[in-house]
């Protein structure tokens, strides 16, 4: 009886866990007679309760037995290894008492279906000793650190992790739970995976410490991404800006030479503004869209219609350029469910790029049609333009990404077509794409699902 | 030795934004200075070759070759390693330490400047090398 309270193994219940601390590591550490000795003075089902809603350290202890406790558990470690274990044990007990085999298996299929559930996660999942040996690591800690790193009753793991991570697991359980660590760090591997790491106390008076292990390179990716939005975002601001504080200060201090430079920089002061604030416009409606924020009103649109008036709406600037700007192919079926404003910014985007790209003289069309077996509207704008190189076309869609030399022909946001990619892919479930040849134009198009339920399916 | 008239000062003026160069060149005009004008790193580096220049100003980020990548090949190519380079840029930061150094860029003049202090910082420069000479 009283040897399973075997404090040499840093881990057997107390007084205070009541039976339900003890078992696990008992079972698997004392001999079988003591243990059928210990449960046959209990009443399994009443002893089945405390188990179920024992604390932590039940749980630790249920399943994180010392890989030496026990000789058929192996070296690994592993639940699966241990119930085969305790299968074992159970068999021993079987011809004294048939009740403690059923509570055996019970506790074993508890066992299991914990270590399964620490198996799913992403985390690293370690348990580990004030010596720093491992009592447990799950499947996560094995790839995260290597398969060696899950062996128990080794220092593997914590060996696998940079040196602060045991001062951190010794702190901890010399801190009796008052101190609780969370580490940011790189593991020592290739890639220098950046992980946070979090070292909390077991229960309270078993001296082990729980190591969880998160990968954060998703995290880390996501505020690169958000700083070099934050850093390009500023730069974009400051070139109009630029221009504006420079043509302000020329108009002030005199240096336009007649009356019509002085006009020309008054209407470069207004371009730039216009800019500017397209520029935090759109800024603000990726952001809006990104975030979730944003929110469409869908409405049957007649795309054909719709394609129309954009065309109508973009004419005069067509005709300055002396471009032929033409909707060249309609279809009265072309009907979709669609936000009809977040439609017509994307249509006219398209086509005052493409006027915008294509030289003086040069022809832009848009058509209208559906696709029957894709259930979808395709809106395709063609110009003969300057072509967008090979290379650019996988950025060309992303944030503030200009294609060299086109800069000289127009100015732009770098988020025109971003924003079309949001509304068509985020908030319609549609597609947007472009092919293109240097020399000979591009055919922008987007496809639009018809009907409400393949865009809730997208 | 007398200071040399400006009109005889050639400055080389880079930028990919239109409306830069553009007003950075006539602040300069105005000024007396005899200007030249690229919109990349590429085309100011052939201009420096054919042309030469006395200084440069020139944009950070710029297509084909950026401004570093300029102020390199020029401290590369003994006939134009003297020239001093005046970097403008929205992004000081990005110019990392040392960079400067290495390539002969004697300021950085931050965007969005004024032109009066860009002819400023312009002049002192000039009048800094004079001195040195």
């Amino acid at each position: 009886m009283q040897s399973n309270n075997d404090q040499s193994k840093g881990s057997s219940g107390t007084a205070g866990n009541g039976r339900a601390g003890i078992p696990w590591i008992a079972l698997a550490s004392i001999p079988v007679a003591a243990v059928g000795g210990y449960l046959m003075p209990g009443d399994a089902a009443a002893w089945m309760v405390a188990a179920g809603s024992a604390a932590l350290t039940f749980c630790a202890a249920a399943f994180f037995a010392p890989a030496d406790s026990s000789p058929e558990s192996g070296a690994t470690g592993a639940g699966s290894e241990k119930s085969g274990a305790n299968a074992v044990a159970a068999k021993a007990i079987e011809p004294r008492e048939v009740a403690n085999d059923v509570l055996v298996r019970a506790i074993e299929v508890r066992s299991t279906e914990r270590s399964a559930l620490l198996d799913s996660l992403n985390d690293a999942v370690i348990l580990v000793d004030s010596h720093g040996e491992t009592r447990f690591a799950n499947h996560a800690a094995g790839v995260m650190l290597g398969e060696s790193a899950t062996q128990a009753g080794t220092r593997h793991a914590l060996e696998a992790l940079p040196s602060g991570v045991f001062r951190a697991v010794q702190a901890v359980i010399e801190s009796n739970g008052s101190e609780r660590r969370r580490i940011e760090t790189e593991l020592t591997n290739s890639e220098a995976t950046p992980v946070v790491i979090l070292v909390n106390l077991v229960g309270h008076t078993d001296r082990m410490a729980s190591v969880i292990v998160r990968d954060v390179r998703t995290e880390r990716e996501a505020d690169r991404m958000k700083s070099e939005f934050v850093a390009k975002a500023s730069h974009e601001l400051r070139t109009p800006l630029a221009s504006l504080r420079a043509y302000a200060e020329m108009l002030a201090d005199g240096e336009a030479e007649d009356e019509n430079q002085r006009r020309e920089f008054a209407g470069i002061i207004l371009s730039e503004t216009g800019r500017l604030s397209t520029l935090v416009d759109r800024m603000l409606d990726i952001g809006r869209i990104e975030s979730g924020m944003a929110r469409a009103t869908y409405e049957q649109v007649d795309f054909s219609d719709l394609a129309a008036k954009c065309v109508d709406e973009q004419q005069g600037e067509a005709q300055r350029r002396m471009i032929a700007l033409k909707l060249t192919r309609s279809d009265h079926g072309a009907l979709a469910s669609a936000d009809r404003p977040l439609m017509k910014q994307v249509i006219l985007n398209l086509l005052s790029n493409a006027i915008k790209y294509t030289p003086d003289g040069g022809e832009v069309s848009v058509e209208v049609d559906t696709d029957n077996l894709a259930r979808t509207v395709v809106v395709s704008v063609r110009d003969n333009g300057l072509g967008i190189p090979e290379h650019a076309i996988p950025r060309l869609f992303g944030k503030f990404y200009r294609v060299e030399n086109h800069e000289k022909f127009a100015k732009g946001t770098g988020l025109g077509l971003n924003l079309c990619r949001n509304i068509v892919e985020a908030m319609h479930g549609g597609q947007i794409g472009v092919d293109s040849k240097v020399g000979v134009g591009s055919r922008f198009w987007f496809a639009i699902p018809m009907d409400q339920a393949a865009r809730k399916a997208a | 030795m007398a200071a040399p008239d400006t009109n005889t000062i050639r400055i080389l003026v880079a930028d990919d934004e239109a409306y830069i160069l553009q007003v950075v060149a006539l602040k300069l005009r105005n000024a007396g200075y005899d200007v030249v004008t690229a919109f990349d790193g590429q085309e100011a580096l052939g201009l420096l070759q054919t042309h030469g220049a006395d200084l440069v100003v020139t944009d950070l980020q710029m297509p084909h070759m950026t401004g570093i990548g300029l102020a390199r090949a020029m401290s590369a190519d003994p006939r134009l390693a003297n020239i001093p380079v005046m970097m403008l840029t929205a992004r000081g930061h990005l110019l990392r330490e040392g960079e400067a150094d290495s390539a002969n860029i004697a300021r950085v003049v931050h965007k969005p400047f004024s032109p009066r202090a860009l002819l400023a910082e312009i002049e002192s420069l000039l009048s800094e090398r004079r001195r040195a000479a």
